[in-house]
């Protein structure tokens, strides 16, 4: 369909991702009825059109609209969302976090694995990115692939092309930039350990 | 040529700062950026201007880690006459190069040869000493401090973080992007 929001050609990449979820995935759109939420609903529901191990579940209210949740097939949070539309670079990112959240997901090392178990504080971390950045989903993937190891962390992706005024208070003057608890601001691409020791600081 | 990247000249140059006589080692940066404010002449009118507006900014300048000079062909004679006669500029706070050679002007190639006075001209170089910023408006168009200690912020922001971000020049409810999939080597 003319201007709809996935590509025929991506399909095959998809159904590789689809083929390795061990678990179902809900897409809870929330803000799905009004403004750029219902842009939202529709692309994805579009994508949950392509599996049946993706539904998509429409709601109303939530912080920082429009925003996709990824829950689990019992409709618990799995700690990822994003706010905005996971358009541009951050549709890969948004797929391994589906992927990630959905069964064993990526593979970790098995000691960072263990480092990101052993965190016993609640941590959010807000990653600020533009879909058109090239290096953002270097700080995304490994920030939702320690979101989805520890049930305490939460990892929300927010595109400042939607909300500019979270990138003024942030003072983020670049992407990627994160958020992690009350830290300072940590600009740029970091491997997932760079990322883990802010998370443990947190 | 003060083209991007290249080291500053090695040059000691006299300034009049708050009633005295200074010499300043251009290469001895000390870990700080510079920036230099070329104008073309002591006792304009636009000069004292852009000079008190740099001067109303220079606790920000410092903040930034950032050292201030300005600088014009006159001698630092001169600029004390001119500190003597206007109170604006016996307020200044950073050193006033005095190039009576035009030996730093002519080294930054914003000397107009023909009249003997630096062009309006805003020389920024890093804390290694090499030339980040270069830039000369027309003479009669005073600078802005705010958007020079931008720059320097920007240029420091690059120095830290390299090419591992991108700068967030967004547009607000900007048109969404088609999505892009590469998940090669990813699952």
């Amino acid at each position: 369909m003319p201007g709809s929001f996935i590509d025929p050609s991506m399909n095959g990449q998809l159904q590789a991702v689809f083929s390795r979820m061990e678990r179902p995935i809900v897409l809870e759109v929330q803000g799905a009825s009004r403004g750029r939420g219902h842009e939202l609903f529709n692309a994805m529901a579009e994508l949950c059109a392509l599996t049946t191990k993706l539904s998509l579940k429409p709601a109303e209210e939530g912080e920082d609209l429009p925003c996709v949740r990824i829950l689990d097939e019992r409709g618990r949070w799995t700690g990822l969302a994003f706010h905005g539309i996971p358009g541009g670079r951050e549709f890969t990112s948004f797929m391994l976090g589906i992927y990630n959240a959905s069964g064993r997901g990526q593979s970790v090392d098995p000691a960072i694995r263990q480092r990101i178990e052993a965190i016993s504080h609640p941590v959010r971390m807000r990653v600020l990115v533009s879909n058109e950045c090239m290096v953002c989903p270097e700080l995304v993937i490994p920030a939702q692939r320690i979101a989805t190891l520890n049930p305490l962390i939460s990892c929300e992706i927010y595109d400042i092309a939607l909300f500019p005024n979270l990138a003024r208070e942030f003072g983020a003057v670049a992407v990627p930039a994160l958020k992690a608890g009350s830290l300072p601001l940590k600009f740029g691409a970091m491997p997932i350990e760079s990322v883990l020791d802010i998370v443990e600081r947190a | 040529m003060p083209f991007l990247n290249q080291d500053v000249p090695a040059l000691t140059v006299q300034a009049y700062h708050a009633g005295k006589l200074e010499q300043i080692d251009l290469k001895a940066t000390d870990g700080k950026w510079t920036v230099i404010l070329f104008y073309p002449a002591d006792f304009t009118f636009v000069c004292p201007t852009e000079l008190a507006d740099l001067n109303s900014h220079l606790d920000e300048f410092e903040k930034a880690d950032c050292r201030v000079f300005s600088a014009s062909t006159d001698s630092v004679y001169v600029h004390k006459a001119w500190a003597d006669a206007t109170p604006t500029i016996r307020d200044l706070r950073y050193p006033m190069i005095g190039d009576r050679s035009m030996a730093l002007a002519r080294a930054f190639n914003v000397l107009d040869e023909h009249e003997g006075v630096a062009q309006r001209a805003t020389i920024i170089l890093d804390p290694e000493g090499k030339v980040r910023g270069f830039e000369i408006i027309d003479g009669s168009v005073g600078r802005n401090a705010s958007e020079i200690l931008r720059r320097i912020e920007a240029l420091e922001f690059v120095r830290e973080h390299g090419d591992n971000v991108c700068p967030a020049n967004w547009h607000p409810g900007a048109k969404t992007l088609k999505p892009s999939l590469d998940l090669v080597g990813k699952l």
